[in-house]
């Protein structure tokens, strides 16, 4: 295990701090999702409340034919901790790429190696695999959210179409 | 056999940094490389090394430089080109890893008789360890062609001194060494060849035998070759302080 994790170094400029990069990442994307959970509830928590009218009896009521808005709508910039890290992901190699002109010009070592790609493998694919990893962990969270969205709203309380744009 | 042929490298800005090199280098050599700042000796190491682009032709052995063969050159810069945040002895695994000839022998006895530390990261060495580094990983990534761009800038007499001579015994006949430096008369004992580049161009190319054959040192080649004025220092001084 610890030589697996190791061997994730190969996928990053030689010296970078790539423990560092991946945990910061993980961290990224641990507040991307508590970010997107919260943007989320707080459009479908008013949302929700909107289904029921409270009677005379102080009893909460769900009002017939009062309907949640779409997903799409609740969903809005939930993914906005998501796309900054993306965005991060997508710059960082050029920060890879400079960390070979830092302190010294270890890109001259990089370039003359009989791989000659390794210099443009050890830049780019570490930060596409995180880039990969925050893609998809930005889709579960999309689909969790949605599953969540289903099960908070009442039945007969859903939108004809979920998907639509506008509506409600 | 390294060869250059009607090397020419111009800049954006229009100036020319070689303008029509042409120089071959046996195996075995051990050339000096000299010439003014500016003189186009690192931006001719570069091309060799195809860090940079140039018109003309360059080959070794009649091959083009290709990843095929890069392996057979090395390069120690004055600008290093080591990874700071690393030790010895991982860059001694990077090189094993990437260079199949890597002469591991020769980098720990090189490392011991410098007594630089391997656990340390290059960073933390003085300006002269990190000089010495830089050679010991060129003269051990098992290159039949070293190039060195002033590998001594900053390390002091002595230890410059104790390079040369492990240099001379080290390095085996076939080895190759292209050394740029300032420092003409430390080194003309060391080289057997002298290259003067002067404004993109090989101004001159001698052996040191030939020198010697002629009764001529290095410094007074260097001299007739630039056509220097030996007095216009003293003119300098005469017309800044106003003197006749």
């Amino acid at each position: 295990m610890r030589n697996k994790w190791e061997s994730l170094s190969r996928l990053f400029p030689m010296g970078w701090p790539w423990q560092n990069e991946i945990m910061l990442t993980a961290a990224a994307l641990g507040l991307s999702a508590l970010t997107a959970m919260g943007l989320f509830l707080s459009r479908l928590t008013p949302a929700l409340n909107a289904l029921y009218e409270r009677t005379y009896q102080d009893e909460l009521v769900l009002v017939p034919g009062r309907l949640v808005p779409p997903y799409p709508q609740i969903f809005g910039n939930a993914l906005l901790g998501f796309g900054l890290t993306a965005l991060c992901l997508i710059l960082l190699p050029i920060g890879h790429f400079l960390w070979h002109r830092w302190g010294a010009r270890s890109d001259y070592l990089m370039r003359r190696l009989p791989r000659r790609q390794e210099l443009a493998k050890r830049c780019i694919t570490g930060s596409a695999l995180l880039l990969v990893i925050t893609v998809l962990m930005g889709l579960v969270m999309f689909g969790l959210l949605f599953l969540w969205y289903q099960a908070a709203t009442p039945a007969g309380h859903l939108p004809p179409d979920v998907w639509a744009r506008t509506g409600g | 056999m390294l060869e250059l042929k009607d090397v020419k490298k111009s800049y954006l800005k229009g100036s020319k940094a070689l303008d029509g090199v042409n120089l071959s280098i046996g195996p075995g050599e051990i050339v000096g490389l000299f010439g003014e700042n500016g003189a186009g000796k690192t931006t001719l190491m570069k091309c060799i090394l195809g860090l940079l682009r140039y018109q003309g032709e360059i080959t070794l052995d009649g091959d083009p430089i290709t990843p095929k063969n890069i392996a057979r050159l090395s390069f120690a810069t004055c600008e290093h080109s080591y990874f700071p945040a690393l030790t010895a002895g991982a860059h001694r695994d990077f090189y094993q890893e990437h260079f199949p000839n890597f002469r591991t022998k020769r980098f720990s006895a090189l490392m011991d008789f410098f007594q630089l530390p391997r656990n340390k990261a290059i960073r933390s060495f003085s300006t002269g360890q990190k000089n010495q580094f830089e050679v010991i990983l060129a003269l051990s990534q098992g290159a039949d062609y070293i190039l060195m761009d002033e590998p001594f800038a900053g390390n002091d007499i002595f230890n410059r001194e104790d390079f040369y001579k492990v240099l001379l015994g080290i390095l085996e006949p076939e080895e190759t060494i292209l050394l740029s430096t300032h420092l003409l008369e430390e080194v003309q004992h060391f080289i057997g060849r002298a290259v003067l580049i002067h404004q993109g161009k090989v101004a001159g190319d001698i052996t040191t035998l030939e020198l010697e054959e002629q009764g001529r040192g290095l410094m007074d080649f260097v001299k007739e070759t630039y056509q220097y004025k030996a007095d216009r220092v003293s003119r300098a001084l005469g017309e800044l302080t106003d003197r006749e």
